[in-house]
């Protein structure tokens, strides 16, 4: 309870400094050293009430933004596996987050996914079609419809130069990316970042041409406007589509505005160091997000 | 009396709306939509020319009671009735009605085939390889189905192709398909148990038999021996046996139709016994591999070439192995973190080893693969043409509890004391 008043103090005082000082808008601008990177490690059993707080801190620090009228939610459902496995996002916490999402009055939200596994199977088996059903939020399969790919430049990227993008994701007026965390065979471990390789259309070409580099080069390119982390379960050895001879429940989420932060809070989970994970050592390297936990400002906060 | 009065006076209309009615229920089962996979088969399951023919070529009765009775159902009724089959129910036979109304009424064909025909695929079948049993009307319709799909091969056209040359045929002469060709036509017609027996029928009857016999038998014997393509198509889970699969098919593509993610298509090569057989390829396009949990196929094949297999039992069905070209792949050639065909892998059957670099090496462990090409579908290596090498089975397996165990690592350690 503590920490998300001082959380939602410190919001008040960044602001009233910002109106005081009719600062220009610089809201991304990681890594000044005066400002911190705020993350929120939320812990509890229960994943409904974890997925409430967070929209509560979420809420609490702006929402989406102004005016948010069409929000689009990537979440992982890629994979034709139950939610216990581990394989994809949680469906309770979609739930909730669509539910809350859509009281604080975004009126459209949508989820597009490229599925690894044929959408009919795996968006059922996800369980997440179903919730999606049940708040009129529409899912789309991007595996079926290609014309809503755009190709897009990505000038930062070093090794990634273009990638075609479904419009759902660049159009919107907020994105949401609520990934679940996971043992990866070929990224180390899959999380935020990794995520976006279910919104373009080749992924083909990333495997060819260095997955971690590519995995930044995108995340240069493209920052949602959340990041929300399910490590509510996580599998520890074959993924990303399990089912994992180890699969080990930290219960935790992991919030922040910075995807490369929260990549590298959920590593503690994965007992790896942020550094040795390529892609989060390439991010940090060409400055899309920090890694170091003493730049971060790092609320935990239990829910029970 | 009023009521018969009514019934005779619009006997035609009656018979209209009721094959319109079908045709368009027919219809709405080929496009599927909102209904189940198994939907279209509704449709060639009421064949009993393909019931039989099916049975012959098994040597077994291959299907489910449930499954027998639309089949049955037409045999009873026509033993009874004759060709209201084909006046009142067949889709196909609806169609080319239609042109038939406006026909010229022009003989271009006077010869009654449909009892060669009949006779030639019964004796064919006997003989183990139904060779034309995809003349049978409602295989032709569902065949329809697939030739609207952007994943049928042309090849397909060519029994496809029936269609429409009979549609506009049927514009010269009425019904030409139906009453001069069609076998189905042709057992209706004789299983109709009133009907005149003269000296000249009789004489036409065993004329049909006999040369049926003469042809069929020894074309089926000759097509079964002859012509294998090189490389084995990639049957769809439930087939049993190459030769007992490309048997019994009758290219309906119910199976095709029904594939969710498309890998199930018409074989573009082959030898004649195996001509336009659906097979798996899982070259198509992104997606096109034999997903997990889906046992689509296996529900509607009408025909038995497919078996029905559940969820669990398609689980372990085997139906081909595939294996790493380690010098096209990305991570043992070209030293990269890839993954990708692992990271595909549903059944856990790639086994990594990490090499000296650190770089993460797959392997195809052989009992544990299914064969579902997942691993085929997404490998990156294109440029090199694929490191995974896919090997179709022509005798599909069951994977054991032991296979699920293994793991080729303790495979080379035994190997290892044992030699």
């Amino acid at each position: 309870m503590k920490t998300i008043d001082s959380a939602s103090r410190r919001t008040f005082v960044k602001t009233t400094v910002a109106g005081t000082a009719v600062a220009a808008v610089a809201p991304t601008a990681s890594g000044s050293p005066v400002d911190k990177v705020d993350v929120w490690i939320l812990h509890g059993k229960d994943n409904r009430k974890l997925m409430e707080k967070a929209m509560e801190i979420v809420m609490a620090q702006g929402g989406f933004g102004s005016n948010v009228k069409n929000l689009t939610l990537k979440v992982n459902a890629g994979w034709a596996r139950e939610p216990e496995v581990g394989a994809n996002t949680h469906p309770d916490l979609v739930d909730v987050f669509l539910e809350k999402a859509k009281a604080s009055g975004v009126q459209e939200i949508k989820l597009p996914e490229h599925p690894c596994n044929s959408a009919k199977i795996a968006f059922k088996k996800s369980g997440i079609e179903q919730v999606a059903k049940k708040h009129k939020c529409k899912m789309i399969d991007l595996q079926k419809v290609k014309k809503s790919y755009r190709s897009v430049e990505i000038s930062n990227g070093r090794k990634l130069k273009e990638a075609e993008v479904a419009a759902e994701y660049l159009d919107a007026d907020a994105v949401v990316n609520i990934p679940v965390a996971k043992h990866h065979g070929g990224a180390t471990v899959s999380s935020a970042m990794k995520n976006w390789m279910g919104i373009i259309k080749d992924r083909r070409h990333w495997h060819r041409t260095d997955l971690h580099q590519c995995i930044a080069d995108f995340c240069s390119f493209y920052t949602p406007t959340w990041t929300i982390v399910d490590a509510t379960r996580c599998m520890m050895d074959h993924g990303p589509q399990g089912p994992a001879k180890n699969l080990k429940e930290p219960n935790l989420l992991i919030i922040s505005k910075d995807q490369v932060a929260a990549d590298a809070c959920v590593m503690d989970v994965f007992e790896h160091k942020p550094r040795d994970i390529k892609y989060l050592k390439y991010a940090e390297e060409m400055g899309i997000g920090v890694i170091d936990k003493s730049k971060m400002n790092i609320h935990e906060i239990e829910v029970g | 009396m009023g009521e018969e009065g009514f019934l005779k006076t619009h006997k035609q209309a009656i018979r209209w709306t009721v094959r319109l009615f079908v045709l368009a229920l027919s219809m709405f089962f080929l496009i599927g939509g909102p209904l189940p996979e198994y939907a279209v088969r509704w449709i060639p399951a009421f064949s009993p020319l393909a019931a039989i023919s099916a049975s012959l070529a098994h040597q077994t009765w291959y299907v489910s009671l449930v499954w027998t009775l639309p089949a049955l159902g037409i045999l009873v009724l026509c033993m009874w009735k004759g060709r209201f089959f084909c006046r009142w129910i067949c889709p196909l036979g609806t169609l080319y009605s239609v042109p038939s109304q406006f026909s010229a009424k022009m003989k271009i064909l006077p010869w009654k085939l449909n009892g060669l025909l009949f006779w030639f695929t019964i004796c064919a079948s006997v003989a183990g390889l139904p060779l034309i049993l995809f003349l049978d009307p409602l295989s032709t319709f569902t065949r329809f189905g697939v030739l609207g799909q952007g994943t049928a091969h042309a090849m397909a056209w060519i029994p496809g192709v029936l269609i429409p040359i009979f549609l506009l045929l049927s514009f010269i002469q009425p019904h030409i398909w139906c009453m001069q060709l069609c076998p189905l036509g042709y057992l209706v017609e004789k299983l109709k148990v009133k009907q005149p027996k003269t000296e000249k029928s009789m004489r036409t009857s065993r004329r049909d038999i006999l040369t049926g016999m003469a042809l069929g038998v020894p074309a089926a014997m000759v097509f079964k021996q002859n012509v294998r393509a090189e490389t084995p198509p990639t049957m769809p889970p439930g087939a049993k046996t190459l030769d007992n699969y490309a048997a019994t098919c009758m290219r309906c593509y119910a199976c095709v139709k029904a594939c969710p993610t498309g890998v199930l298509t018409v074989r573009k090569e082959g030898g004649l016994a195996e001509l336009c057989l659906p097979e798996l390829d899982f070259d198509q396009h992104d997606g096109s591999y034999c997903e997990q949990y889906c046992n689509a196929c296996t529900t509607v094949c009408p025909t038995g070439a497919i078996t029905f297999l559940n969820e669990d039992e398609k689980l372990q069905r085997k139906i081909a192995v595939a294996h790493v070209r380690k010098g096209a792949c990305i991570a043992w050639e070209d030293r990269q973190e890839c993954l990708a065909c692992d990271e595909f892998c549903g059944y856990n059957a790639f086994e990594v080893t990490e090499g000296a670099d650190g770089i993460p090496l797959p392997e195809v462990n052989p009992r544990k693969c299914r064969g579902c090409g997942a691993c085929r579908n997404i490998c990156p290596a294109i440029t090199k043409g694929n490191a995974i090498v896919m090997t179709p089975l022509t005798e599909q397996g069951m994977i054991t509890e032991e296979d699920e165990e293994s793991s080729i690592e303790r495979g080379r350690r035994r190997r290892r004391w044992a030699g």
